[in-house]
C-alpha cells in the first residue's frame, strides 16, 4: 500500500468530506500462506489478498459507496470523481453524528497485533515440516485412521481507515491450527477435530501428543455414537456450546441494524430481564488474541469491550455508524464488512457469557440425568422469533453425575431463548473462547469471530 | 471460444503481461492463468427507504504454477502446486512481479503430491450454454431499481405483511482461462442475488420470513410469485404451534427439499451427495459409496434416486461451458435409480484412480417422480408432518447426519392443514432415501433442479 496511493485517497476524503455530511475510505488487503497435509495430499497457497478501497459517502439519507480492487493511483482517482460527480447532497435522511473533532485535530495511529512467533519469521519449509510431523504424529496413534488432516494458516489484514480526522492503519494477524481426524469401521465413518486459533503468531502451531490423542479416542468412540432420544434434558454445555449459544441468542439478536427493520425482538427488551440473573454476556473485538479482536473496526472506531447482558437484563445493543443514528444511538465499534466488495454492518467479534464460580466437574456431578454437551458445530439466529438452533458435534450422556461413556451424535439444541437463558442454573468458573470460525449475516457476509466463556447448565430441547 | 472485446476493452489487467512473465518464470512445469473481472452494483433497502447503493469492481489474475520435483520421500517424481492472486497494479512492476512468481515457485516446490496432469483443448470445443442475462447489459442501477419497485408494489398487495428490508445485487462477470497445455478460453455471465425479508402483523404479534434467492437472470425472479409464497408463510409463522416429538412420515417440500442437496446456495460448495460422489472423497477414503451398490446401503422400497451434475441447464447458476480447469461440461448422472453410478473428478483426483475426468459438479438435478405432492400429502392414516423451511440445513458431509431447526411446516390430518415451527428435524441424507416417494411437480433453486416435495417414509421430530 504505497505512500502515493495513501495520499490520493486522503485527498480524495478531503474533497468528499467538503461536499457531504460524512466521507471516509478503507484501503485493506490480506497476505499470509494456507497449509494442508493429510498424509496423501499437500497444498500450500497464498491466502486471498481480497485487497481494494472502498469509498463511503452518506448523502444525508443514503450511503454511497464505490469500491474497486484497481489501486492504480491516477486510475481510482477517477473513477471515484466520476463516481461523486453523481451524488447530490440531501438532507430529508437522519443525522448522522460523526464523531469528527471540532477542532481540525488529526489522529493518526499505528496498531499490530502481538505475538510470540511472528509468522513471517517461519521459512515456508519449517512450516511445512511441521505440519507433516502433526499429521503423522496423529495417522500413527491408530490403524482405524482413514485420514488425519492437518490444517495450518496464518493471515494478516492490513487495513488503512482515512475519515472523521483519523488515520488508522493496523495489521491484524490470525493464525490457525485445526487438525482433523477420520477414522472408520469398515462400514462407517467418523470425525473428530481440534483447533488453535486467534490474533496471535504461530506459537498456536504447539499441540501436544496428549491432545492429538483426545482427538483420536473421540473420534473412534463416535463410532459407536448413537442417537438421542429426542426430548428436554438437563444439560451441561461445555465452553464453546455456550458461547454458540450466547452467539446465536443475544449476539445476532442485538445488533441495531436489525432495530429499524423491524426484526429484533430484543428492541422490546432494551433495559429488562431476558436472561437468569446469573448470566452477563459481551461482545469485546478488544480481546487480546481473541480471534474475532481488531483495533479499530472497519468505519475507524477504536475497539472497546460492549456489555449485553448485565445480570440478565439486556442493557445495550452492538451497532455500526448507519444503526448508531437509531435509538439507544450508542456507536460500538462492530462495523465490520466481509471485505471491499461488501456493505458493513453490525457484527460481532469475540462473543461470550462471564464465568461464575462453579466447577464444572460439579455441575456434571449435580445432574442425576442428562447430557454433556461438546463441541459446536454450527448454530442460527432467528433475531425476531427468537428461535435458537445450535449443533453439537456429540453429547456424552450423564446418570447420576457421572459420565457413563455412551456418546449421541449429533445432537441439536433447539428453544426459545429466554425459555433457554432463564434455565440457566449454574455458570462455571471456566473460560475459554473457541476461534478459528466464520459468522455469516443470514447465509453471507463471512467474518472471523470468536464465542465462548464458561460451561453452562441448563435445559434444553435436544434432538 | 474467441477472447472477449469487453474485457480487453475495460481490462486494467495486462494478461499478456502476466502470461509472458509466467511462461519466463524459471522451474514452471505447467500453469493456468484465470483472469476474472467482475463489476457489480447493489441496492439496499430499509423498509420503503433506500439505505445504500454501492458500485463494485473487482478484477484480478489467479496464476496457478506447477513444479515437478523428485519426490522428498520415496522414489519417482512429485508434483507441487501453487496459485497467486495479482491486481492489476501488481503486474505493472516488472521486477515485483517477477519476485513473486519466483516464490511461487519455491513454494510449489516444496509440496509433494503425486503427479498429474492439466487438461489439453477438448476436440469438439466448448458447448454453447446460456449464462448471460441481456437486461443486465445496461445501466445495472436502473435495472436493480426496477425490481425493487416491483417487489414493493407486491408487498403492498398482501394483506398484513410489510417490507422489513431487502437487498438486491446483480452481477456482470467476465472471464478468461489459459494453461501451458493449449486451453484458452473465455466465458460470461451475469448473476443477481435477491435477500428480503417480509414482516406479518396480526393481534399484536408478529412474524418474520426470510428468503435468499441466487439467478443467472432478473426475469428468474418472479418477484410476485416470490413474494406471495413468501407473505403466505409469514402470516403462517404467526400461527405456528411447536410440533410434538413423533418419529414417522415427514414431506420435505420447496426450499427445506433442495437445501438436503444443495445446503449452501450462494457459497459454493455442495452437500453429503456431491461430496461422497467425487473421486476426491473415494481418494481420501472418505466415501461411503461403491459403484453398482445401492446409496442407501440397501434397496430402496420407494423410489428411486437419480441425481446428476448438470452444467448445461439454461440459465443455472452453475452452468457452464468450461470448469475451473478447462474441462468441457457434460451432463453427469452420479446416482442413477437408487446405484451409485460413477464418480465425478476433476484431471487430478481422475488421474490418481485412473477414470475418465468428468468436470466439476455444477448444477445438481435429481429426477422427479410419478405421485402428485397432494397424493404424498393424503397418503397417510394418520398426521403428516410437512417442513417447507429450515432455519439452517446443514447436514454433515461426512456422515450425512442432519439435525436442523424447522423454521416454517405443517401438520396435515383429517382436521386440515396447521401451520408449525420450531423444535428440529433429524435424520440422514442417505438412509433417508431407503423409503421415500418423489413427487411429480419439479422445484428449482437455480442450482438444484428436481421434485418439489419427496414424503420420507420416517425421520424424527423433537419437538415439544
Amino acid at each position: 500500500m504505497t505512500d502515493t496511493l495513501q495520499r490520493v485517497i486522503g485527498e480524495l476524503v478531503g474533497d468528499l468530506e467538503q461536499r457531504f455530511p460524512y466521507a471516509a475510505a478503507l484501503l485493506s488487503g490480506a497476505s499470509g500462506i494456507q497449509i494442508s497435509d493429510n498424509g496423501s495430499e499437500q497444498s500450500a497457497g497464498e491466502v486471498n489478498p481480497s485487497r481494494g478501497v472502498v469509498f463511503t459517502v452518506y448523502d444525508g439519507a443514503v450511503f454511497d459507496e464505490y469500491a474497486s480492487s484497481d489501486l492504480d493511483p491516477d486510475r481510482l482517482a477517477r473513477g471515484v470523481r466520476q463516481w461523486a460527480s453523481g451524488l447530490t447532497r440531501r438532507t430529508d435522511g437522519p443525522p448522522l453524528a460523526t464523531g469528527a473533532p471540532a477542532d481540525g485535530s488529526r489522529d493518526e495511529r499505528s496498531f499490530q497485533v502481538a505475538m510470540e512467533i511472528d509468522p513471517t519469521s517461519v521459512p515456508l519449509k519449517d512450516k511445512l515440516a511441521l505440519i507433516r510431523d502433526i499429521q503423522q504424529r496423529t495417522k500413527a496413534m491408530d490403524s482405524r485412521i482413514v485420514q488425519a488432516q492437518v490444517r495450518y494458516g496464518d493471515t494478516t489484514r492490513e487495513s488503512v481507515y482515512t475519515g472523521r480526522g483519523r488515520r488508522l492503519t493496523q495489521q491484524v494477524t490470525r493464525t490457525l491450527l485445526a487438525v482433523l481426524v477420520a477414522v472408520s469401521d469398515g462400514s462407517q465413518v467418523r470425525y473428530q477435530f481440534t483447533v488453535n486459533a486467534g490474533t496471535k503468531g504461530f506459537e498456536v502451531t504447539r499441540i501436544s501428543d496428549e491432545e492429538l490423542r483426545k482427538t483420536v479416542d473421540v473420534a473412534l468412540r463416535l463410532l459407536e455414537a448413537q442417537k438421542i432420544e429426542p426430548g428436554d434434558y438437563d444439560v451441561v454445555a461445555d465452553s464453546g456450546v455456550s458461547g454458540v449459544i450466547a452467539h446465536e441468542s443475544f449476539g445476532h439478536g442485538v445488533e441495531l441494524d436489525l432495530f429499524p427493520k423491524g426484526r429484533a425482538l430484543s428492541a422490546q427488551y432494551l433495559n429488562k430481564q431476558v436472561a437468569a440473573p446469573t448470566i452477563s454476556m459481551f461482545d469485546d473485538p478488544s480481546v487480546p488474541g481473541g480471534y474475532g479482536s481488531y483495533f479499530f473496526d472497519d468505519e475507524g472506531e477504536i475497539a472497546r469491550p460492549v456489555q449485553i447482558l448485565r445480570d440478565g437484563v439486556f442493557v445495550l445493543p452492538i451497532s455500526d455508524f448507519a444503526s448508531a443514528t437509531y435509538a439507544p444511538g450508542e456507536h460500538t465499534a462492530n462495523g465490520r464488512r466481509q471485505d471491499f466488495t461488501r456493505k458493513t454492518y453490525a457484527r460481532m467479534t469475540n462473543t461470550f457469557f462471564a464465568p461464575g464460580d462453579v466447577a464444572p466437574a460439579d455441575m456434571i456431578a449435580g445432574v442425576e440425568r442428562g447430557v454433556y454437551l461438546r463441541w459446536p458445530e454450527s448454530g442460527m439466529e432467528d433475531p425476531m422469533g427468537w428461535g435458537i438452533q445450535v449443533t453439537a458435534h456429540y453429547g456424552e450422556e450423564i446418570v447420576n453425575g457421572q459420565l457413563t461413556g455412551k456418546l449421541f451424535a449429533p445432537v441439536g439444541i433447539t428453544g426459545y431463548v429466554p425459555d433457554v437463558l432463564k434455565s440457566i442454573t449454574a455458570v462455571g468458573s471456566d473460560f475459554e473462547l473457541l476461534g478459528g470460525a466464520t459468522c455469516g449475516k443470514g447465509h453471507k457476509e463471512f467474518v472471523p469471530v470468536s464465542s465462548g466463556g464458561p460451561h453452562l447448565r441448563m435445559k434444553a430441547r435436544l434432538g | 471460444m474467441v477472447a472477449n472485446e469487453r474485457i480487453a476493452n475495460q481490462s486494467a489487467l495486462a494478461a499478456d503481461t502476466l502470461g509472458a512473465a509466467v511462461a519466463a518464470t524459471p522451474g514452471v512445469s505447467d500453469w493456468q492463468i484465470d483472469t476474472i473481472h467482475d463489476e457489480e452494483a447493489q441496492l439496499y433497502l430499509i423498509g420503503d427507504r433506500t439505505e445504500a447503493r454501492r458500485d463494485v469492481t473487482n478484477e484480478r489474475a489467479r496464476v496457478t504454477l506447477y513444479n515437478d520435483h523428485p519426490a522428498q520421500a520415496g522414489e519417482g517424481q512429485a508434483r507441487g502446486a501453487t496459485t497467486l492472486t495479482f491486481l492489476a497494479s501488481d503486474i505493472a512492476h516488472p521486477d515485483l512481479l517477477a519476485a513473486r512468481l519466483n516464490d511461487g515457485v519455491t513454494i510449489a516446490s516444496l509440496t509433494d503430491n503425486p503427479p498429474y496432469t492439466l487438461p489439453q483443448p477438448a476436440a469438439g470445443g466448448y458447448p454453447r450454454v446460456e449464462t448471460q442475462d441481456p437486461a443486465l447489459q445496461g445501466e445495472m442501477d436502473a435495472a436493480l431499481a426496477t425490481v425493487m419497485a416491483r417487489l414493493q408494489a407486491a408487498v403492498a398487495g398482501e394483506r398484513n405483511v410489510r417490507l422489513s428490508s431487502a437487498e438486491l445485487y446483480a452481477t456482470r462477470t467476465s472471464a478468461t482461462l489459459r494453461n501451458s497445455r493449449g486451453i484458452s478460453a473465455a466465458s460470461q455471465g451475469t448473476r443477481v442475488m435477491l435477500d428480503f425479508v417480509l414482516i406479518a402483523s396480526a393481534g399484536g404479534r408478529e412474524a418474520e420470513f426470510h428468503g435468499e434467492f441466487y439467478r443467472r437472470r432478473l426475469a428468474d425472479l418472479v418477484i410476485e410469485d416470490i413474494v406471495r409464497a413468501y407473505a403466505t408463510f409469514a402470516r403462517h409463522s404467526l400461527s405456528a404451534q411447536t410440533p410434538p416429538t413423533v418419529r414417522g412420515p415427514v414431506l420435505l417440500s420447496g426450499e427445506a427439499l433442495s437445501n438436503l442437496f444443495n445446503p449452501s446456495v450462494g457459497l459454493g460448495f455442495g452437500g453429503p451427495y456431491t461430496f461422497h460422489t467425487s473421486a476426491e472423497a473415494a481418494y481420501q477414503q472418505l466415501s461411503r459409496l461403491t459403484p453398482g451398490e445401492f446409496v442407501t446401503g440397501a434397496e430402496p422400497r420407494g423410489d428411486r434416486l437419480t441425481v446428476s451434475s448438470d452444467p448445461l441447464r439454461p440459465f443455472g447458476v452453475e452452468t457452464h461451458a468450461f470448469d475451473g480447469e478447462g474441462l468441457p461440461a457434460a451432463r453427469v448422472t452420479v446416482v442413477e435409480n437408487g446405484v451409485f453410478a460413477r464418480r465425478w473428478a476433476d484431471t487430478r483426483y481422475a488421474t490418481y484412480l485412473d477414470i475418465p475426468p468428468t468436470g466439476a459438479f455444477a448444477n445438481i438435478t435429481v429426477r422427479p417422480g410419478a405421485t402428485p405432492i397432494a397424493d404424498l400429502r393424503s397418503a397417510s392414516g394418520g398426521p403428516l408432518y410437512e417442513i417447507a423451511s429450515f432455519s439452517w440445513m446443514n447436514p454433515d458431509n461426512v456422515s450425512g447426519d442432519f439435525v436442523a431447526e424447522i423454521k416454517l411446516g405443517y401438520r396435515h390430518d383429517a382436521s386440515g392443514t396447521h401451520p408449525i415451527k420450531g423444535g428440529s428435524l433429524a435424520g440422514n441424507v442417505f438412509s433417508a432415501f431407503a423409503d421415500a416417494r418423489l413427487s411429480s411437480e419439479t422445484y428449482s433453486d437455480g442450482v438444484y433442479y428436481g421434485p418439489a416435495a419427496v414424503r420420507f417414509a420416517e425421520l424424527t421430530i423433537a419437538g415439544a
